[in-house]
């Protein structure tokens, strides 16, 4: 199991591990036999599972050095992608030294930004994506000063059956039971729950 | 008061012209003039040719480079079954048995030298099944009148002047079987006595043949015949006969088909890993895949090809297939919830491809998987069972 990590790494740490011709066929190769992709597929399969430390082992194996990556690359941005929302999922705790850590609030707060920071460049590149606004919109539900923003990215999607994922309709019905709005807030867990075959995904 | 009456007379004149206009029927003149097709423009055309991406299923025109590897689906697809595919021929040998489409495809290698251009464009407006015994079929792109035209030009496709039948069909016929056309080629409505079989028992090598059915709108005598002689498919004594049998044995209209039948959906839990693994996987993703992971290209599906803008839909994973498509204005919809029809345009695509290839009825919607064969009804109900339970991950 450790030399197959082994070779993950090495292989990634080459940079480019895809010769020009292999785009050829498209998806079916790159995530057949491009390591870098196979282990991000797993790293987002686990991060649907809750399996946090998982996923960030996996997408940090694609890209060992994600924290000084350009956003814009896109395996880059999906290895961010998965490491941000573990951020978020835990409610601040980081990958270190092959762990999830944590420490005191300011500290988890100081992480809950970096992880928001970085979802929200991803936003961006994709402009009006629903995938990365419904992952930003969850994110932001994470910082109390900027609810009213996670709420109108999540209401916008909602209202367009646009929302990606479970937890960005348990985010909205969060949001919705905070305001008061208790049967809007039950209709977006019913969504969640619709969605997920987890039932984490649907906790507060 | 007499300027008046001039005006009256005017307006009187103007509209007796105008009704007599509206209601006549066209003069002989009218009514042949599209047979006198303008030509198209070359250079336009090779603009389209390039534009429509052709080459990427036929191969590069009479001339011209072969399309970068990237747009090449038929040379990728060969190099696979060859073992010549780089930088993995290894892990290409094991795909060669998921891949069976785009092996084989039409040539337009002196295309100028076969088609009628009138065929020729028509056709690209209103594709119709030509090749039985292929899966694949022309897909219908969003080819316009002078486009096409445009494309024939760029072919080197004139109008050809009229052409008489000089053979004599009844050797013509015989020769036709005792040469064994026939165990190639279907010859819809015509009179084919014992050669029904499994269309897809042939083989590999003989999915190219046309439908002799379309042969009268397709080709015209002289040059079928001096096809013939150079391909020596039928000893060269025959062949004008064998013209004459094909341009004028009497065809039947082929009966009416209808969609299968839509089946109920089911009673068990469907999931998205289940209709990932039957359907999205082996049939949608190459063409609506994540650009992401495939390097900045999501297919033609996904971020454009073919002439089409990128429609945005990518059905490599359950986030992706929420994230609906783009309507023609850039804004985002649905894909799992009932679109204007009532109907969720996921659905509405695959059930569209049914009565394509059945009816051939054809609406802007453009039923999908484009240029290969509907799903089956059991593939179809478990994508409808999926919606129905609410697309759950």
């Amino acid at each position: 199991m450790k030399l197959r990590w082994l070779c993950v790494v090495a292989i990634s740490g080459l940079g480019v591990g895809v010769p020009a011709s292999a785009r050829a066929c498209i998806n079916g190769v790159e995530i057949e036999e491009d390591p870098r992709v196979a282990a991000l597929a797993a790293a987002d399969a686990a991060l649907k599972d809750g399996a946090y430390l998982k996923a960030a082992k996996l997408a940090a194996s694609a890209h060992p050095n994600f924290k000084h990556a350009d956003d814009r690359p896109r395996l880059a941005s999906r290895a961010i992608r998965v490491l941000a929302l573990v951020t978020i999922r835990t409610n601040g705790l980081v990958f270190e030294r092959n762990r999830l850590i944590g420490g005191a609030d300011f500290v988890r707060q100081k992480n809950l930004e970096w992880a928001v920071s970085k979802l929200q460049r991803r936003s961006m590149h994709q402009a009006n994506a629903p995938a990365p606004l419904s992952d930003l919109g969850e994110a932001l539900t994470r910082l109390p000063e900027r609810h009213d923003e996670a709420r109108r990215i999540l209401e916008h999607l909602a209202e367009r059956q646009l929302l990606t994922s479970a937890q960005a309709y348990a985010a909205l019905a969060r949001l919705r039971a905070a305001s008061g709005d208790a049967l809007s807030s039950a209709e977006a867990l019913n969504a969640c729950k619709r969605l997920s075959r987890h039932k984490h995904a649907c906790e507060a | 008061m007499k300027a008046s009456w001039w005006l009256f007379g005017l307006l009187a004149l103007t509209a007796l012209l105008v009704l007599r206009k509206l209601s006549l029927p066209p003069s002989t003149a009218q009514r042949e003039r599209p047979l006198a097709t303008p030509r198209g423009n070359a250079e336009r055309g090779a603009a389209l040719f390039a534009r429509y991406e052709c080459a990427r299923c036929h191969g590069p025109s009479d001339g011209a480079t072969a399309p970068e590897p990237s747009r090449d689906c038929a040379g990728c697809h060969r190099s696979i079954h060859d073992g010549t595919f780089r930088p993995w021929p290894a892990a290409a040998h094991g795909w060669q048995d998921r891949i069976h489409h785009f092996l084989q495809v039409p040539s337009l290698h002196e295309l100028n030298q076969r088609l009628r251009r009138d065929w020729f464009v028509n056709y690209l407006q209103r594709p119709v099944d030509l090749r039985p015994y292929l899966q694949e079929t022309m897909p219908r792109l969003a080819i316009d009148a002078e486009q096409a035209l445009d494309l024939a030009a760029y072919l080197g496709l004139d109008e050809a002047p009229g052409a008489t039948l000089h053979g004599n069909p009844v050797p013509g016929r015989e020769a036709f079987f005792s040469q064994r056309c026939h165990d190639c080629h279907a010859f819809s409505g015509a009179e084919m006595p014992g050669v029904e079989r499994d269309l897809f028992e042939r083989p590999a090598s003989r999915k190219l043949a046309p439908d002799l059915a379309f042969t009268r709108q397709r080709w015209q005598p002289d040059a079928l015949e001096r096809w013939l002689t150079r391909a020596n498919h039928v000893h060269s004594a025959a062949h004008r006969d064998v013209v004459a049998y094909i341009f004028s044995a009497p065809l039947t209209s082929p009966a009416p088909r209808s969609a299968p039948r839509r089946l109920t959906i089911l009673e068990r839990e469907v999931r998205f890993a289940e209709v990932s693994a039957r359907i999205f996987r082996k049939t949608c993703w190459h063409c609506h895949s994540n650009p992401e992971y495939a390097i900045g290209d999501g297919g033609p599906g996904n971020t454009g090809g073919f002439g089409f803008a990128g429609k945005g839909v990518d059905l490599s994973d359950h986030p992706a297939v929420l994230s609906g498509y783009l309507d023609a204005n850039g804004e985002r919809h649905s894909l799992i919830t009932g679109g204007p029809s009532g109907v969720p345009r996921l659905l509405e695509v695959l059930l569209t491809r049914q009565i394509e290839e059945t009816s051939g009825a054809s609406s802007a919607l453009r039923g999908m998987p484009l240029a290969l064969p509907a799903l089956a009804p059991e593939d179809i109900q478990l994508v409808e069972t999926w919606l129905a339970q609410g697309a759950p991950d």
